[in-house]
């Protein structure tokens, strides 16, 4: 029996917009325009400052990471695996443990990619959180939120949810380091089943009118696995009725979409977080997408038995346009 | 003769910990004898739902600061 790995449906699917081409550092830049009107003139245009463009530049760091180790498939002789090593003293290679077992390495690294993209933070990012003063109101984080970032695991790239809590941003109302721009939902509860649909209708009524209406690219809702459950179980509730059901559930399997107000909710590995946002808002900055499922499997050097098994990443995640973005548990 | 320059002071209601610019800390200030966290949510009339959750919010904080 194999594990379950969860796919990584971000990046395969491109759920946020992945950007390739980085290898250590980008320059984010985020721009916009604002206009006065004025009456006619039917003159020669004058410099009137009625028109105001702004391009902020913000350098991100990419990190390079890797998963790596020497396998000793030494270890395998005396067990099935053996039985499809080829003669030969040298030669312990199993065909069988590199279909059944070692296959299952990309996929594993795949799972984690999508879990560092969502939950996790740098033990450098924890501590510019945990400074922050927290307060109820916009503007401030919560103690909820730090609890969460204090809670996450230690990673070497931020998750999008940490970034969002705490960036950099020379685009903010007040640039450079410090707590994010993202709209809070106040006053949030635990969720379950029960209570789900209320929830959702706090963050949906916090969201910024500009981000609901988004048509050229409509927003979605990012949410932790396992809503999934309480969506259904909620919508299937005795009491619910047609009118009633705050989700809509269209298709099955494969091709189910799930969506609330029209808004598609995507599953993704948030740990109490959730995130209301222009999908190409939030950002993985990557060298190549498919180095997360390059795998290197060689045989050491000098005559060594044993296997080298490799992959190197470079990512960073990042957000723009930080005053459209709810984060519910922010 | 001189006008006499009021200067309009903007001040921030602490003791309502949803306002805009109000940290925990300026919050727990107000907490006395006489004035406890539930009276200052009480007196906003805050929802249950709300209170419920200062009150867990303030929890974790104390919690945090600990730490």
């Amino acid at each position: 029996m194999q594990e379950i790995y969860a796919e990584s449906f971000t990046l395969r699917e491109g759920l946020v917009e992945v950007n390739e081409g980085h290898k250590a550092g980008a320059d984010v830049y985020e721009s916009d325009a604002t206009v006065t009107a004025t009456a006619h003139n039917t003159g020669q245009v004058t410099v009137t400052g009625d028109i105001d463009l702004n391009a902020n530049k913000t350098p991100v760091s990419l990190t390079t990471f890797n998963y790596e180790d020497v396998i000793d498939e030494n270890v395998l002789k005396g067990t099935r695996f053996e039985r499809s090593m080829k003669s030969g003293a040298f030669n312990i290679d199993s065909d069988e443990f590199d279909r059944k077992v070692l296959i299952q390495v990309a996929p594993a690294i795949g799972e984690d990619i999508e879990n560092t993209i969502w939950d996790g933070a740098t033990t450098a990012q924890k501590a510019l959180i945990a400074g922050l003063t927290p307060g109820a109101g916009q503007g401030s984080i919560s103690a909820g939120a730090q609890t969460l970032a204090a809670a996450m695991p230690t990673r070497l790239v931020d998750s999008l949810p940490a970034v969002i809590l705490h960036n950099a941003s020379n685009a903010k109302a007040v640039p450079g380091a410090g707590l994010g721009d993202y709209i809070k939902v106040l006053s949030i509860a635990t969720i379950t089943a029960a209570n789900i649909g209320a929830e959702y209708e706090k963050m949906y009524l916090a969201a910024p009118s500009k981000a609901v209406n988004h048509r050229a690219e409509p927003s979605r809702i990012f949410a932790p696995l396992a809503h999934r459950q309480f969506i259904k179980v909620a919508n299937n509730a005795v009491s619910a009725t047609a009118d009633n059901k705050n989700f809509v559930i269209e298709g099955s399997g494969e091709n189910e979409v799930i969506s609330y107000n029209g808004h598609i909710i995507n599953f993704v590995p948030l740990v109490t977080f959730m995130i209301f946002a222009i999908p190409s808002y939030m950002k993985v900055l990557m060298d190549l997408m498919s180095d997360v499922s390059a795998l290197i499997i060689e045989k050491e050097s000098n005559a060594s038995q044993r296997r080298v098994l490799k992959n190197i990443q470079t990512m960073a995640t990042w957000i723009v346009g930080q005053k459209y973005i709810t984060l519910y548990g922010g | 003769m001189e006008e006499n320059k009021v200067d309009k002071k903007v001040v921030l209601d602490t003791t309502n910990p949803f306002n805009t610019g109000v940290s925990y800390d300026m919050f727990l200030e107000n907490v006395n004898a006489k004035n406890s966290v539930d009276n200052m949510l009480n007196k906003h009339k805050l929802s249950d739902g709300e209170k419920e959750y200062i009150k867990k919010e303030l929890k974790e904080y104390k919690e945090l600061k600990k730490k």
